[in-house]
């Protein structure tokens, strides 16, 4: 029997979303469905045999890597199955542990969806159909975000505004780009090409001074949704951008286009750091949190030719899973306090302690604290971008400690006894069910921080997809 | 993996008293295993001295499909075996005496806490690499943490508890930079091999867990830990900083700031002479802790300014040994009053005694105005500790028949691994040293001492009249001088620029997220790609 991989990682899912959101207003079989689906995905792209055959008994079923529909070619090739196998897996543990109060039912069927899309997003032919799939993705996004019946706040709005705006741009330098392959590296309209094409990145990645919407959004919609989409669009989107410079010569050729890329990564993440920083809600802090992380991907993205990229694919497994835990622990605590600005935390260690160390440990895992997660990569990816330009090592590590300031104000916070009573004792008012999976995802957190080169490797055999950048 | 044992071996024992405690508790078997596994580990660190140096490599990152930096080894040589002794003595030590203060602070809970930390202090002592190093620091810090955290009467210090983390944290942070620093002239260096580029930096986060550079006094008023487990969580710390000192490479300062020199030897001049007066001045030994330690450490890191690095040894053991003999001298025995003599010898640096090759640390290549400065520190805290060795005590009858056995045995342990680290402790601590810099500070003491005697004062009671002139001027001075060591003012001016630089930041945000904030976008934008075209990289 003949398939395609693309009916097994877009179109299935595609098909068993719609199922899942019929029957949204059930939610242990929307959560048993899309996680099942989700893992069972992502554990067949992480097993699926090289040569794309899989025998049951007497069944055998060969793969073709491509499937055409109205014209057009939808491709999942087999190197890029690491990287659907993470997306998938995420999107399953998202999925898993979303029976939380103020969880949208509409949150498990949606973010299946989004990521088969964001799965076509990477392999469509013409690839520029690749900015209205994420158009759709960004579309699709909206009822999780701000549930129905509820009135939009204005995060959404410029969200919208900001993320539609780029399609336009994307297409137009796709457009350009076509044309100018034959031109020579001085003329005009390669520069105008490249300048469009990174405006229309940027606005899908939400560089400054396109970033307002990320906090506006995480501040008002719920956190495990928000994480979800602020792992799932920045990384696959990120993935995406390789497909240029991997297709056009004079992009990768360019010095320029990595020094500025260097620049900007190092921007956002000094910008990110200092507005952490200063955050006094916790749910803002969220959202600069991941736009530091978009700096540090775009910094790994100009250091490409020491190994940048490799670094950035590294960081991907490490930021889903911070990011889900970082969600999670935002959406209990909401639950809990109701109040989660770092005033109102007051306290609040000494009655939920794991919860609240865990949400320390897992901010300074993202910022690269020793033995956590993104450690070994973070100081890699310094050291080469202290090695290229000291000054832009040195504004890095400053935005970078803007979190672990945050982290420190939140844990002062979170320890000291509150006004009300204080001689609060140390009580655990956490169910066991309720720890356990923090507990097992912090400890992993540690594993990756000591182990990377074991845990983290095969991600970046999706480089190989990208032959001319590897 | 000889090395790892004694750590092993504490962890276990350790495990084995919460879980006894919990299922059958039993007072005298948790001490016997507290005690039997201290001895043990005392015992496998002294027969290691005949295999130094050891290294242990244990993982490493290097692999070309992830281009990732980094390994994690342990190691044990002549800075290092030293003080794991010397941390290895006092543990023991406080389980020993331990026994003499069962009706205070000395329960199966603090010896399994103790016996952890030192284990935890082991793995940063032994540490053969930044990775390892920055590793076991974190681990230190976050047990340390934890444990203050929850004491009962934590709630009013949490202040000042997570003050001192947040400068270990910015100690390891700049561990952190200083690795990046030096991977780019000595890509993987281990810990022997501190490139000179980021030796200085290395140095700063010495100084700062030792709380001398800058000075930095958090921890003035502790929560209650006091002498057993609270000696240890003190001291586990200040030893993993201390053997940092030794492996620093000589020419410590970058060329860059050679003009500014004098500024180092000034604020460890200041922090020297500061804490000998506190020391001097302290109601009791534990009030006079951080003091002890800030004086000592400042002799250490002006060993190392001044080019001789294995000298900050002597300085670092004299702080921990000598120091454990008065913190844990409690309650004061009067029979027993002599041990005190022995650290007391151990801390002056005469010829042949262990402190004796620190001195060569202070001279440097020649004496200067801050060798004089550093001397007249070492007089205060010799005449401070004067003052506490003659303290008069009780009788050994209010202790049980067998503590008072065990008791003074945890003091001659400690003179045992003076005189073992001064005889072969590493090579070139036994020798004469320089005789004249101890005869200048014991001249200054006897000096103070006939001084003080025309004033009716001598010790063991060196205290002013209340009603004297100079009494009140202290009193007066020194809660100000407190305020501005114990750095609370630095914290209010950071604090300041933090809340001015917040207000600014979140001013611009409710601009850009508010109603005119696409157009705001805009405007940004143009001036990003103004800026970027005209070649200015932000």
């Amino acid at each position: 029997m003949t398939l395609s991989t693309p009916i097994l990682w877009i179109f299935l899912p595609l098909g068993i979303a719609i199922v899942v959101l019929s029957f949204s207003q059930r939610r242990f079989f929307g959560i048993i469905l899309t996680s099942a689906t989700s893992f069972g995905l992502a554990l067949l792209a992480h097993f699926f045999p090289e040569n794309m055959i899989i025998s049951i008994g007497p069944l055998n079923f060969i793969f073709k890597e491509s499937l055409a529909i109205f014209g057009r070619e939808v491709t999942v090739a087999y190197e890029v199955l690491p990287f659907i196998a993470l997306i998938f897996s995420m999107t399953g543990l998202w999925a898993l542990f979303s029976d939380l109060p103020n969880v949208p039912m509409t949150f498990r069927p949606i973010s299946l969806m989004i990521t088969s899309l964001m799965t076509a997003s990477f392999g469509v032919e013409p690839f520029l159909y690749a900015a209205l799939l994420i158009e759709t993705a960004v579309l699709l996004s909206i009822p999780m975000l701000s549930p129905m019946g509820k009135q939009p706040h204005a995060g959404i709005l410029r969200y919208l505004t900001l993320q539609t705006l780029a399609m336009p741009f994307i297409l137009l330098a796709g457009w350009l780009l076509t044309g100018v392959e034959a031109l020579p590296l001085d003329s005009p309209l390669v520069l105008q090409s490249a300048l469009v094409l990174g405006l229309g990145l940027a606005l899908l990645l939400a560089v400054f001074p396109f970033h307002s919407w990320v906090p506006m959004v995480s501040q008002r919609s719920n956190p495990l949704v928000v994480s979800f989409l602020l792992f799932i669009m920045p990384t696959t989107v990120l993935l995406f951008s390789l497909n240029f410079l991997n297709r056009y010569p004079f992009l990768r050729e360019t010095e320029t286009l990595f020094s500025t890329l260097r620049s900007v990564g190092t921007l956002l993440v000094a910008i990110s750091g200092a507005l952490t920083a200063i955050q006094s809600n916790l749910k803002r802090a969220l959202g600069f949190g991941v736009l530091s992380e978009t700096g540090f991907s775009l910094v790994a993205i100009g250091l490409a030719a020491e190994g940048g990229l490799t670094w950035m694919l590294m960081l991907f497994p490490v930021r889903g899973l911070s990011l889900w835990l970082w969600g999670m622990l935002l959406t209990r605590i909401e639950a809990a306090n109701d109040d989660l600005s770092l005033a109102g935390m007051q306290g609040f260690a000494r009655r939920f302690p794991m919860v609240s160390f865990a949400l320390v440990l897992v901010q300074f895992s993202i910022v690269g604290m020793p033995m956590l997660g993104e450690f070994p990569v973070k100081l890699s990816l310094l050291t080469s971008l202290f090695g290229s330009n000291p000054i832009l090592g040195t504004w890095a590590f400053i935005g970078n400690l803007g979190l672990v300031l945050f982290s420190l104000r939140l844990l002062l916070s979170v320890v000291s006894a509150g006004k009300s009573d204080p001689q609060a004792k140390w009580v655990r008012n956490e169910k066991l069910n309720e720890y356990l999976p923090i507990l097992i995802m912090a400890l992993f957190l540690l594993v990756i921080g000591i182990f990377p080169h074991a845990l983290l490797s095969n991600i970046t055999e999706t480089l190989t997809v990208f032959g001319q950048l590897k | 993996m000889l090395i790892l044992l004694p750590i092993g071996l504490l962890l276990i024992a350790a495990l084995a008293i919460t879980i006894q405690q919990r299922a059958r508790p039993n007072f005298g078997t948790s001490w016997l295993i507290a005690a039997s596994a201290s001895i043990a580990a005392w015992l496998m660190v002294l027969i290691l001295r005949f295999r130094l140096p050891t290294t242990l490599e244990v993982l490493s990152w290097d692999n070309a499909d992830s281009n990732l930096l980094g390994h994690f080894s342990f190691l044990l040589d002549y800075n290092s075996w030293p003080y794991i002794l010397a941390l290895l003595t006092i543990t023991l030590a406080v389980i020993l005496t331990g026994a003499a203060r069962t009706r205070y602070d000395s329960t199966p809970q603090s010896w399994a806490a103790s016996l952890t930390i030192t284990a935890l202090g082991l793995i940063a002592l032994q540490s053969g690499s930044s990775l390892t190093l920055m590793a076991s620091w974190a681990l230190v810090d976050l047990v340390e943490l934890i444990y203050l955290l929850r004491l009962e009467d934590a709630s009013q210090f949490t202040f000042r508890i997570l003050a001192s983390y947040a400068v270990r944290m910015a100690s390891i942070l700049l561990i952190f930079i200083g690795t990046i620093i030096g991977w780019q002239t000595f890509p993987n260096f281990d810990i022997t091999q501190i490139p000179q580029s980021a030796a200085f930096l290395f140095l700063l986060a010495a100084g700062f867990r030792l709380g001398v550079f800058p000075l930095n006094l958090p921890f003035l008023q502790e929560p209650g830990m006091r002498r057993g487990a609270g000696n240890i969580l003190r001291l586990a710390p200040v030893a993993s900083s201390l053997v940092l000192l030794a492996r620093l490479p000589e020419n410590i300062i970058p060329a860059e700031v050679q003009g500014w020199t004098w500024a180092f030897y000034a604020l460890l001049a200041i922090a020297a002479l500061y804490a000998a007066f506190r020391w001097l001045s302290a109601a009791d030994e534990i009030e006079g802790r951080p003091f002890w330690i800030v004086a000592w450490a400042s002799l250490a890191v002006a060993s190392v300014l001044n080019g001789k690095p294995q000298a900050s040894l002597a300085w670092g053991l004299a702080l921990i040994l000598p120091g454990s003999l008065f913190f844990l001298y409690f309650p004061r025995v009067q029979r027993m009053n002599f041990l005190l003599f022995f650290g007391l010898i151990g801390l002056v640096g005469l010829p042949y005694t262990p402190l004796a090759s620190g001195w060569i640390g202070l001279v440097g290549n020649g004496a200067t105005l801050w060798t004089f400065i550093f001397l007249i520190a070492h007089a205060i805290m010799i005449f401070g500790t004067v003052n506490r060795t003659l303290q008069p005590g009780g009788e050994a009858g209010s202790l049980e028949t067998w503590a008072r056995i065990a008791y003074p045995l945890g003091f001659i342990i400690i003179i045992q691994a003076m005189i073992i680290l001064g005889l072969v402790g590493w090579p070139g601590s036994l020798t004469l040293g320089l005789w004249w810099p101890p005869a200048v500070s014991l001249g200054l003491v006897i000096g103070a001492t006939i001084l003080i005697r025309r004033y009716g004062i001598e010790p063991p009671y060196i205290q002013l009249p209340a009603s004297s002139g100079l009494a009140k001027i202290l009193d007066w001075i020194q809660p100000r001088l407190e305020a501005i060591f114990r750095l609370e003012w630095v914290y209010r001016v950071i604090l300041w620029f933090f809340n001015l630089f917040g207000k600014i930041l979140r001013y611009i945000s409710i601009i850009i997220e508010g109603q005119g904030g696409i157009l705001w976008t805009i405007l940004l934008l143009v001036l990003l790609i103004t800026l970027l075209s005209t070649g200015r990289t932000p």
